[in-house]
């Protein structure tokens, strides 16, 4: 194998240890917290599988995520740090409710007007955090960040305030008409049109990085700013475009998770999906195909969750937990470095791990 | 002399030191690590660690002093693992930090079912609260009576404003600190042991926040889910609009203090107005300051930004 083979394998060793000890934690946790530690790891590993309903929950799980990664992964690669992603879910949700909600008819054709609405409304305020960094020179980590919180707020205020149903009996608006929701697959599960959806944008995002000149500027804008700029690149602009675009997406899967699971916009209605979309591109290594998996692996740790907590004595938040650990060692590259050491032989020499985020000064040594 | 509004303007001063607390704290500990170079993104999470440990040291000894030393402990450990990630395993900093914001949200939601079997708070019946100190002197001069009545901790922070500032500016340590934030290749090939240098500086950051939970927590008695509210983001903002200095970046916190404290008393006083938007006020404030304050250091010749 080649140097550069060897990184490779390095690379996917890393990730694997990085999830194999997240998950060593989160068994651990289970065994010293339950009174049936043996049932409940069981509903975790085997649960998600064991029927049609858990199944397609599985799935459906991971399909918000698809959006929040694909977009995470172009803006990290644009060298943006979008950390308002939760806000603009909660965005493009609101955005595009209010529009299936007031829409004068009752057609599957008003779906893709207020998906529209919602990429508006994303990539208006993760844009805006863009536009901040290369006019004001604020950094987009703290200011996505703040945008981000303030939206979730506005969100809450205007669902309450003029949205809301007063009959629902809790902050949700009024069910979505019939038309304005996405068919089901593998009923009763509550998978449905937006997985795949999500899986085509996955596809799209990577011919477009991969295969176009635009993709191609991005990456370059990203990985070396100054080289970008000399041969002529917009960097600023470009990178506007790629908070924008994550903001895109994000908004995408707050929309979606309306019409597609909650059929109504209901209060605090995001998993974590803005936030988790930032692990699953870190996991995906920012590859966009890489997204497909790295969804699937959320998409099933937060199901086995769900059945261990719904078939034993364990609190769902256990996803949260080995989430976070994951989150902690997805970027380490003294991992690599560690297990690269151990693949080495003398003639090879290493180039680091496959993505380099920025803000790692840095190189490996 | 004794007017409703006087009275009025006192107790509103009262209520913005009280609200600063814990932002200045935090942006004494951002100011820290920013100076080492390390933009603290965890504060977030520290602080709300500290707070939870320090109900828990409370509930379980009975003891206030105990209560915060826990919350003081608890922020230093967790601001370890940020460490240790980030500087010494070589995880994204920034990666890093939020990893620290979700494992204490996560860890601290899940001790609390644990402990308490309820979901999202935690609270230990008669366990004691963190109580006002009175200062016979304060208490008797009209116009400086809103100083008088603070926790200990309210008091204890304006003295680590004076002291950080001593630290950073007026030692060694401080000296090296600052070499490392301002170039690291240079620190480096001068014998500084940049890594080193700022784990300390990560550590004591966690010291800060640790003590700036406590201060949450256990003034209000019991600890509830995300209780820390974005204050981690908005000490971390205090600290670059107060551009680097303590006493910058306590004025800062008085401003971001004031916001919070408006937010509250307008809760109260004025029920037409959401809450939503009251709760997000403090947010839209920071942001206004942290764009202000960027583009005006930028001004100055554009050393500053990353």
């Amino acid at each position: 194998m080649s140097g550069r083979q060897l990184d490779r394998l390095a690379d996917a060793l890393s990730l694997l240890f990085t999830v194999l000890v997240s998950l060593g934690a989160g068994v651990l946790i289970i065994y010293l917290t339950s009174k049936d530690p043996a049932g409940a790891l069981k509903a975790f590993f085997i649960g998600p599988f064991s029927n049609r309903l858990f199944f397609g929950n599985m799935l459906q799980a991971a399909s918000p995520l698809l959006f929040t990664g694909v977009g995470i992964a172009i803006a990290f690669r644009a060298g943006a740090f979008n950390l308002g992603g939760e806000g603009q879910v909660y965005a493009g949700g609101l955005v595009g409710t209010a529009v299936l909600l007031y829409a004068p008819w009752h057609t599957a054709w008003i779906i893709p007007v207020a998906a529209v609405a919602a990429i508006v409304a994303g990539a208006a305020f993760a844009g805006l955090s863009g536009w901040l960094r290369t006019r004001f020179g604020a950094t987009e980590v703290i200011t996505s960040f703040l945008i981000g919180s303030t939206l979730i707020y506005l969100f809450e205020f205007f669902l309450r305030r003029y949205l809301v149903d007063p009959t629902a009996g809790f902050p949700a608006t009024a069910p979505l008409a019939p038309a304005f929701r996405f068919s089901r697959v593998l009923m009763p599960s509550n998978l449905n049109l937006s997985f795949f959806i999500g899986l085509a944008m996955v596809v799209l995002v990577h011919v477009v990085m991969f295969r176009t000149g635009f993709g191609y500027q991005l990456r370059m804008a990203g990985l070396n700013p100054r080289f970008a700029r000399s041969s002529g690149m917009p960097v600023g602009r470009l990178f506007v475009i790629a908070m924008a675009l994550s903001g895109a997406f994000a908004a995408l899967a707050g929309i979606f998770a309306v019409t597609g699971v909650q059929g109504r916009l209901v209060t605090g209605f995001s998993a974590n999906y803005g936030w988790n979309g930032i692990t699953v591109a870190l996991i995906a290594r920012l590859y966009p195909l890489g997204v497909i998996p790295a969804a699937l692996l959320y998409g099933y740790l937060h199901a086995g969750a769900n059945t261990a907590a719904l078939l034993s004595d364990v609190s769902p938040r256990i996803a949260a937990i080995i989430q976070s650990l994951i989150f902690y060692l997805i970027t380490a590259q003294a991992i690599f470095a560690w297990i690269r050491r151990g693949l080495a032989r003398r003639s090879d020499t290493s180039e680091g791990p496959a993505a380099v985020l920025p803000g790692d000064r840095e190189p490996l040594e | 002399m004794t007017g409703l509004t006087q009275v009025l303007n006192l107790q509103l001063l009262f209520d913005l030191l009280r609200m600063t607390t814990p932002i200045l704290l935090l942006a004494l500990g951002a100011m820290i690590t920013d100076r080492g170079g390390v933009l603290n993104i965890a504060l977030e999470g520290l602080v709300l660690f500290g707070a939870f440990t320090a109900v828990l040291g409370t509930g379980v000894t009975g003891n206030l002093l105990v209560g915060v030393l826990c919350g003081i402990l608890g922020g230093l450990l967790l601001s370890l693992a940020f460490g240790w990630f980030s500087l010494y395993l070589r995880g994204n900093i920034f990666i890093v930090g939020l990893a620290t914001n979700a494992f204490a949200s996560a860890v601290t939601t899940y001790a609390a079912w644990l402990v308490s079997g309820r979901e999202g708070s935690l609270r230990f019946q008669g366990s004691p609260t963190l109580g006002a100190v009175n200062i016979p002197l304060l208490r008797d001069v009209p116009f400086l009576s809103f100083l008088n009545g603070h926790t200990v901790i309210d008091y204890v922070a304006w003295a680590l404003v004076v002291a950080v500032s001593i630290i950073v500016f007026r030692t060694r340590f401080g000296l090296r600190l600052r070499a490392v934030g301002e170039d690291p290749e240079a620190a480096r090939a001068a014998g500084i042991e940049v890594r080193r240098i700022q784990f300390v500086a990560v550590a004591a950051s966690g010291l800060l926040a640790g003590l700036a939970g406590a201060q949450l927590s256990l003034t209000l008695g019991g600890f509830v889910q995300d209780m820390s509210a974005g204050r981690g983001w908005i000490g971390l903002v205090a600290s670059i609009v107060g551009n680097g200095t303590a006493w910058g970046s306590a004025a800062a916190s008085v401003l971001f203090g004031a916001a919070e404290g408006i937010a509250n008393s307008l809760q109260i006083t004025a029920k037409q107005v959401p809450t939503q938007l009251l709760f997000a006020l403090p947010y839209v404030i920071t942001l206004v300051a942290l764009v202000f304050g960027s583009a005006t250091r930028r001004g100055r010749g554009d050393a500053l930004d990353g």
